[in-house]
């Protein structure tokens, strides 16, 4: 079925779709709307969930976290500052390994306050031990969220996975999408199935203390369910094309990369306006590609390294700064680049800070500078 | 300009970014009003405000020092702010219903404790307003909002036997009033006993939202509807009323519990204390 939506009701679609069972959130713009839409949903009876509206964010995640260890699949989003004072239960909900979907529609945090689109937020909890995914489109959002489900339940993972959508450009900007029949997801994503639950007749224990013998090797296998992480989300991008018909690129989307010798690297919505600028760049002769990153956790390293191969210059877009640094994915390309025989040499822009316009000539600006650049 | 503006309101802040109808102007003005009739200047007042309309469109309005938290904890950040300013300043907040009695309720109860030398205005337009007009926790029962289409249902803090000021109060409290917005010169004399307590005052006060709450809850954006709404609920204290035949919320105006300067206030019982025990090893 196609219909003409914005990102938040994409996601609202694919939470139905995922028959997601309870959802706990408290507003704020520009998530709002994504909850709302649920709710009328379950209102209109076209899906069978419990709603509930708490009094924080930190109260959300926690009731995420309460329905989830009874066995219910889960839900709820939120923005800047709400991601902010869920912190705390990012942690606990990961270190307990339940697999749950968070949609992030991605704003800049106060202060000074704003409530416009950049990736501080969702960037800022890359330590949380969530899998964090960056969509482009609203049908990417659409398409992610069952994906992600899959990802985050799947037993080799059992990890929680962060939906990142831009705020505006994304989540209140309609297109065309295909919305998929409920057959097919059921087919694609089958009924959650918890390895451990709250179960009267079994009793278990969450939320365990662990002293210095055994707690590293809690951590340890979280770092091992992210490093698996990588094939299980390339392999359920596969999964998807062949019942839908459309993938991402799995870790990273390449886009004329393979003979560039300048690779822009980017995260989210901002990508399409970089795609268009290779494409006028690539006919004046310029050798220019785009490699989008749609997994910031794990971090898609061998992924990267081969993508950027025949690249001289890597540029790094950041809609976000590590303040004392630099922008936190130019970091990260340039760890992942470390060791290679000879590494391109990376360059970062720090862009689009609160929703700061980035324009067509910016990114051209951008490409211009690598090549003039002689590093 | 109004004169109480010019002297005290910064003039680039003006004419407010609230919608027009809004009844947040109407508590604005009184609260600037008790300050100019109990003869405070600028630099008496140090203003703070939550987020939201009520705390949005009130931020840096004041022409003296303003300082915005973040949503549901500027109680926690007055709190440091007293400690650390000259005792005869006064701190004068401006929030939201969802700000004080939802998310930052737990701060709120704990200054309420304490008896931190605040005036806390509550300006409550019935629910989350700024981020389109979800039900809160002071939505009067049946309502539709943007988040209860089909009438709110939860339990809020002010109808079924419950009223958020008798919380306030347990929780130690010194000065509690509730006026709407619509009411005059009373609720300016409220406030300005809310300032004058040494500790802990809060005023609730509810007002029309025309844009978000009306348009859903009673179908109609003009103004005149929601301020005949107000009108027709708010009632005094001591009047009396048929509670039977108005069958729906309705707001008691007036001085719910008056024990200004009674109990020791927070900063200064701290700067006492510490004192003392100093003194025991001098
Ligand atoms: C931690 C956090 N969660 C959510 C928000 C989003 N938010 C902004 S304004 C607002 C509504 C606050 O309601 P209220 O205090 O009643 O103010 P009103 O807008 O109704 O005046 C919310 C939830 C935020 N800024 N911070
Ligand atoms: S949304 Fe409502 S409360 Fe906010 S400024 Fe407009 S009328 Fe006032
Ligand atoms: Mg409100």
């Amino acid at each position: 079925m196609r219909e003409y939506l914005n990102g938040n009701e994409a996601v609202a679609h694919a939470v139905r779709l995922a028959r997601a069972e309870v959802v706990a959130a408290y507003p704020i713009t520009p998530q709002s709307t994504i909850v709302e839409e649920i709710a009328a949903q379950i209102a209109r009876g076209e899906m069978e969930a419990e709603y509930i509206r708490v009094e924080s964010e930190h109260a959300a995640l926690a009731a995420c976290f309460g329905a989830a260890v009874s066995g219910s699949r889960v839900f709820t989003a939120t923005s800047s500052q709400g991601l902010a004072y869920m912190f705390e239960m990012l942690h606990y909900v990961s270190g307990a390994r339940i697999p749950m979907v968070m949609a992030v529609a991605n704003r800049g945090l106060a202060a000074p306050w704003t409530i416009w689109a950049d990736h501080q937020d969702s960037v800022s909890c890359r330590d949380t031990g969530w899998i964090q995914l960056y969509v482009e489109t609203a049908q990417e959002a659409l398409d992610t969220c069952l994906q992600a489900y899959k990802i985050a339940e799947d037993p080799r993972v059992l990890t929680p996975v962060m939906l990142c959508l831009d705020g505006y450009v994304l989540s209140h900007t309609e297109e065309i999408l295909d919305i998929p029949s409920q057959e097919d997801v059921d087919r694609f994503l089958p009924p959650y199935r918890p390895q451990v639950l709250v179960d009267t007749r079994r009793p278990v224990v969450f939320g365990v203390g662990a002293g210095p013998d055994i707690y590293p090797s809690f951590k340890k296998a979280q770092q091992e369910a992210m490093e698996r992480a990588k094939e299980v989300i390339k392999r359920v991008d596969e999964e998807f094309y062949a019942f839908f018909g459309r993938r991402y690129g799995g870790l990273v989307e390449e886009y004329r990369c393979h003979d560039a010798e300048v690779v822009l690297v980017t995260l989210g919505a901002i990508t399409g306006t970089a795609r268009e600028v290779v494409d006028s760049l690539r006919r004046e002769g310029a050798k220019v590609g785009v490699l989008r990153l749609r997994a910031l956790r794990p971090f898609p390293v061998e992924d990267l390294r081969e993508s950027v191969k025949s690249a001289r210059v890597v540029a790094v877009l950041d809609r976000n700064c590590s303040f004392g640094y630099e922008g936190v994915v130019c970091t990260e390309v340039k760890a992942a680049l470390f060791g290679l025989k000879q590494p391109p040499s990376v360059i970062g822009f720090v862009a689009g800070l609160g929703g700061q316009d980035i324009r067509k000539e910016n990114i051209e600006g951008i490409f211009r500078s690598c090549f003039n650049s002689d590093v | 300009m109004d004169y109480l503006a010019t002297k005290y309101l910064r003039p680039r802040k003006i004419p407010s970014t609230a919608c027009s109808g809004c009844g947040l102007g109407q508590i604005h003005k009184k609260v600037v009003k008790a300050i100019d009739e109990l003869g405070l200047d600028v630099g008496d007042v140090v203003w703070g405000t939550g987020i939201g309309c009520a705390g949005r469109q009130t931020f840096a309005t004041w022409k003296g020092d303003n300082f915005a938290g973040t949503h549901g904890r500027v109680y926690a950040l007055a709190t440091g702010l007293r400690i650390a300013l000259p005792p005869n300043k006064k701190i004068i907040l401006t929030v939201g219903d969802g700000d004080a009695f939802g998310i930052g309720f737990n701060h709120l109860l704990n200054c309420a404790r304490r008896n931190v030398d605040l005036t806390v205005i509550v300006c409550d337009n019935l629910g989350y307003m700024s981020t389109g007009g979800q039900y809160g926790w002071t939505t009067p029962e049946g309502y539709r909002t943007d988040s209860s289409p089909y009438g709110m249902w939860e339990p809020n803090w002010m109808q079924g036997g419950r009223d958020v000021l008798n919380i306030l109060r347990e929780a130690g409290a010194t000065f509690l009033a509730r006026h709407t917005s619509i009411e005059g010169q009373e609720a300016v004399e409220s406030i300005k006993k809310a300032i004058l307590n040494k500790g802990f005052s809060l005023v609730h006060m509810p007002y029309p939202c025309v844009t978000n709450f009306a348009e859903r809850a009673l179908g109609s954006r003009r103004p005149a509807v929601m301020y005949k709404w107000f009108k027709e609920r708010t009632v005094k204290l001591n009047e009396r009323v048929d509670e039977k035949a108005l069958g729906d919320i309705y707001f008691r105006t007036g001085i719910y519990y008056d024990a200004s300067n009674s109990r020791p206030e927070f900063a200064e019982a701290l700067r006492n204390r510490v004192a003392e025990i100093q003194r025991r090893f001098r």
